[in-house]
């Protein structure tokens, strides 16, 4: 039982390790030391242990005055995890040397738990789970082993006879302790679905800290994306294998290309939503633009140590339970443009530097390269309006001339596809029912043709019925498709505006999601809750 | 079912993980909460079949005695399939005992020695075990109530005494006892038979003299041998283990003990629930003890148990030895009373005074003293065969 709960601490230094909160050297001396505790224990477990008590008193003043040191140049709570996760790495391999009982070995298997908890807290990937299984397995064993009675000492038995029918088999207590390893497995697994997701509600300050602190180019109001290549000779930049064009201060959907697989950051949030990076409200039949291109600066609050974006009174968040607060953290793995991704609407952004822009579409920009290792975290008022309320929307106006801006559409549209759009619209007397249609109307229409990509830099009105391969398909208000057909038909319905944004690829079970490069995508948007 | 302190860890652990997983948004958290839960769900679960197919016999020695150890064999079989590891037997057959068993696998019987010191006199019957089980996780654990039956009767602890002083060894080489008895003059009846010329008139049974129409008389044994009269104080009793009305017994069985082996004969009275004052004469020594081990609180005060004994009671008694606990500083006039009377009727009153820790038997003492008995003082820590052999106060 000690060698086990030996190799579960060892595990947990082993993880604490990984996630980068202690040093190489550290973790090594810790490594070394923790079975060589044990050992020393077990040794010296029937003799009195008051000056070996004294010594390790004084070995833990040692530690915590370190920890104090290190803690002062925290800046958040969340920082502080590192320093504190060595300390308790410190406390733990002191405690090895004094666990005489069983009852010791508990304390040290909890504290095995807590070390690996520690570095579940700050593992960002799945690899963690190899971690994670080998230390349950040992925490399985230990649970296995602690659980056997201790035979009482005042009535043991004088002689234990075992009458057998045959011989014993060999592998009877290895079946049994994996099925109650299945079964615990199985358990915990299931457990894990139905656990429920809750909002971070004691949580202060999120976590955010600086990258490498590389400026932009140009000036803060603008986008720069410094993976993008130059323009070609038709004035259109293609994709790069770390450069979306779409990130800058238009989305050209005459672009090409592929992305790569690299994962370009890692969000943990309570719930899956789209990140948003720029909206366009102009559309030329080839390109998205934005007609107003001016920001203004946001401003850090002092209680809070966040920037709050202040929006126009008329775009005032739904109420409880209307709309939902979601904490969105991002861990940047490469290095990306000065847009931040956020969930719409954006209430709370705790960046690690000032600078901060946000033009009047809700796009936010920062003085700095988000670059590898750059942390933010953005509190967003997520719309969730039920369905049915949706519906009971009349639709909207389009000859409003509020709405004009976002109904607008390139002067040469054939009218074969403001044809389209009125036949699929047709009767629909509520606004929630105008992209379910816009949805599945694309889709039929897509079908019907034999389509065939565009040729490069091809105009939409001169190959209308050459659209890409591919289908219209509605997920979680998104419409994935031929962005082209998409925005001159979905024009034509309703009010809409074009988003530059993100949607996770990788998700994880546990809540954090990893986004490639290859999922970057132009999207289009029906952002009806949002739009004015 | 009882759920461990270690269920409830788990428990705890699982929520604090999901609180900070909650709050600094890291899912791993979740899953190592999952995990806690998971073996906590698991350990609730699977003790439910940890005890399923045993079954238990407990076998037991018909008697024993109290304060030394006996031999207890307990025997589980496994009749279902799987490994039932973890598993305790608690019986409290003579003596609680926890049997932590090795694995039993299907087919298989465990037979588990134990040695067991009863702690109470009398019969013991054990009519059910407690199987228990936490496998595999220690999360909880399962209890199952096994039906069995296991009698014990427990004799009253007999302490070597030696030779007493009130207890003279006899002259010849009969034994007092297991002989065919013969016609004589001594103190217990034999039988009714009709009058014949010469018989003494105090001799006429009257009550059967006016059914028969006859003149019947009793026959009478021979006396061979000299005769103790044991009176044991039943009138209550307290505690748990080694009670003062185990005391009295275990010194009423010493003395018999002593007594039988000097060759003399012994008659024993005490007060039972429901029977009043009830004799025993003409038994062997085992039969002696199962009567004292089968004594229990009566009610009835010891005056009234001595104020009923007659000259005809006592016929050919030399000495009557009273054990009796001392419950209180109280004096006892009556007691000293019916002694002294008995003080009159047979040569010699013993009076083994069974002290508690917390009494002070030393006016009782005295006020038997002063009524003609020989006192002797046994206080819970004393050796009995000391307290014996020494006079606590002068008759």
């Amino acid at each position: 039982m000690r060698v086990v709960v030996a190799l579960a601490v060892e595990v947990g230094i082993i993880a604490l390790a990984l996630q980068g909160a202690v040093t190489g050297a550290v973790a090594m001396t810790a490594l070394v030391l923790a079975p060589a505790g044990y050992a020393f224990s077990y040794v010296r477990r029937a003799r009195p242990s008051i000056v070996l008590k004294v010594l390790l008193a004084l070995g833990l003043v040692v530690a915590t005055m370190a920890f104090l040191q290190t803690v002062r140049s925290v800046t958040t709570v969340d920082a502080a995890r590192i320093p504190l996760s060595g300390l308790f790495l410190w406390v733990q391999v002191l405690h090895a040397f004094d666990v005489p009982r069983r009852r010791d070995l508990a304390f040290s298997m909890t504290s095995s738990t807590t070390l690996v908890a520690a570095a579940g807290a700050l593992a960002l990937t799945t690899s963690f789970l190899w971690v994670l299984g080998v230390w349950a397995a040992l925490a399985a064993a230990w649970l296995w082993l602690s659980a056997a009675p201790r035979p009482d000492p005042h009535a043991a038995p004088l002689a234990i006879r075992i009458i057998a029918p045959g011989p014993r088999p060999r592998l009877a207590g290895v079946r049994s302790a994996a099925v109650a390893g299945i079964a615990a497995l199985c358990l915990g697994s299931a457990l894990f679905l139905v656990m429920p997701r809750l909002p971070a509600s004691l949580l202060r300050t999120p976590p955010f800290s600086l990258g490498h602190r590389t400026p932009t180019p140009s000036s803060t109001d603008s986008v720069s994306n410094p993976g993008l290549p130059s323009a070609g000779g038709d004035g259109v930049v293609d994709f790069a294998a770390l450069g979306y064009p779409g990130f800058s201060s238009a989305m050209d959907l005459r672009a090409r290309g592929a992305l790569s697989d690299q994962i370009v950051f890692r969000v943990r949030a309570d719930q899956p939503e789209l990140w948003r990076a720029e909206v366009f409200d102009t559309y030329d039949g080839s390109v998205w633009t934005a007609s107003d291109t001016s920001a203004s600066g946001l401003s850090l609050d002092a209680d809070t140590q966040s920037y709050e974006p202040r929006y126009p009174p008329m775009e005032a968040p739904l109420p409880p339970p209307f709309s939902n607060e979601i904490v969105q953290t991002f861990y940047v793995s490469q290095a990306q443009p000065n847009v931040l991704f956020a969930a719409a609407r954006a209430e709370k952004i705790y960046f690690p530097s000032s600078g901060l822009q946000m033009d009047r579409y809700g796009s936010i920009r920062s003085s700095f390269l988000l670059d590898e290792g750059m942390v933010y975290s953005v509190v967003s008022q997520v719309p969730v309006v039920p369905t049915p309320l949706l519906r009971l929307l009349p639709r909207p106006n389009t000859d409003a001339p509020s709405l004009a801006r976002y109904l607008q559409l390139p002067a040469e549209l054939p009218q074969r596809d403001r044809n389209l759009a009125a036949r699929i619209v047709g009767d629909a007397d509520s606004e929630e029912e105008l992209p379910v249609r816009d949805a599945s109307g694309l889709l039929r229409a897509h079908r019907e043709r034999d389509g065939r990509a565009a040729p490069r830099g091809g105009r939409p009105d001169e190959d209308r019925d050459r659209v890409r391969t591919g289908g219209a398909q509605s997920a979680h208000g998104v419409l994935r498709g031929p962005p082209g057909r998409c925005a001159r038909v979905g024009r034509g319905l309703l009010p809409a505006r074009g988003v530059a944004a993100l949607r996770s690829h990788v998700r994880c079970p546990t809540g954090r999601t990893g986004l490639r490069k290859s999922d970057r995508c132009r999207r289009r948007r029906l952002d009806r809750a949002a739009d004015p | 079912m009882r759920p461990s302190k270690r269920a409830v860890g788990l428990l705890l652990g699982a929520g604090i993980l999901f609180l900070i997983g909650t709050n600094v948004q890291a899912g791993w958290l979740y899953v190592l909460a999952a995990l806690l839960l998971g073996a906590l769900a698991a350990g609730l679960v699977l003790p439910f079949a940890a005890l399923r197919g045993l079954s238990i016999e407990l076998v037991v020695p018909d008697e024993a005695e109290q304060g030394t150890p006996t031999i207890v064999e307990l025997r589980v079989d496994g009749s279902s399939r799987g490994v039932r590891r973890n598993v305790t037997v608690r019986d409290t057959h003579l003596e609680p005992v926890d049997g932590l068993l090795p694995p039993i696998r299907r087919g298989e019987r465990i037979e588990v020695t134990t040695l067991r010191t009863p702690r109470r006199r009398g019969e013991v019957v054990t009519v059910q075990a407690e199987l228990r089980s936490n496998a595999p996780f220690g999360v909880a654990e399962r209890r199952v109530r096994a039906k069995l039956l296991a009698r014990t009767l427990v004799l009253p602890r007999v302490f070597p005494l030696g030779n007493l002083p009130f207890v003279e060894p006899i002259a010849t080489n009969a034994r007092a006892v297991h002989e065919a008895p013969r016609r004589g003059q001594g103190p217990d009846y034999l039988g009714i038979r009709e009058y014949r010329a010469g018989d003494p008139m105090r001799h006429v049974h009257w009550a059967l003299t006016a059914r028969h129409g006859r003149l019947m008389v009793r026959e009478f044994e021979e006396e061979r041998t000299r005769r103790l009269a044991v009176v044991v104080d039943t009138e209550r009793d307290e505690g748990d283990a080694w009670t003062p009305l185990d005391r009295c017994c275990s010194a009423a069985a010493s003395v018999l003990d002593a007594a039988t082996a000097q060759g003399q004969g012994a008659r024993l009275i005490a007060a039972r629930p429901g029977l009043g004052i009830d004799v025993l004469s003409r038994a062997d020594r085992s039969e002696m003890f199962r009567w004292l081990a089968n004594l229990q609180p009566s009610g009835i005060p010891l005056e009234a148990a001595l104020g009923g004994l007659g000259r005809e009671d006592l016929r050919g008694i030399q000495t009557v030895v009273i054990a009796m606990p001392v419950w209180g500083r109280g004096g006892r006039d009556g007691l000293y009373g019916d002694v002294r009377r008995l003080a009159h009727l047979v040569p010699r009153v013993v009076c083994v005074l069974v002290e508690a820790s917390a009494t002070d038997a030393g006016s009782v003492a005295g006020g038997l003293g002063a009524s003609g008995a020989d006192v002797r003082r046994w206080g819970p820590e004393d050796d009995l065969a000391e307290a014996m052999s020494s006079r606590g106060v002068l008759a």
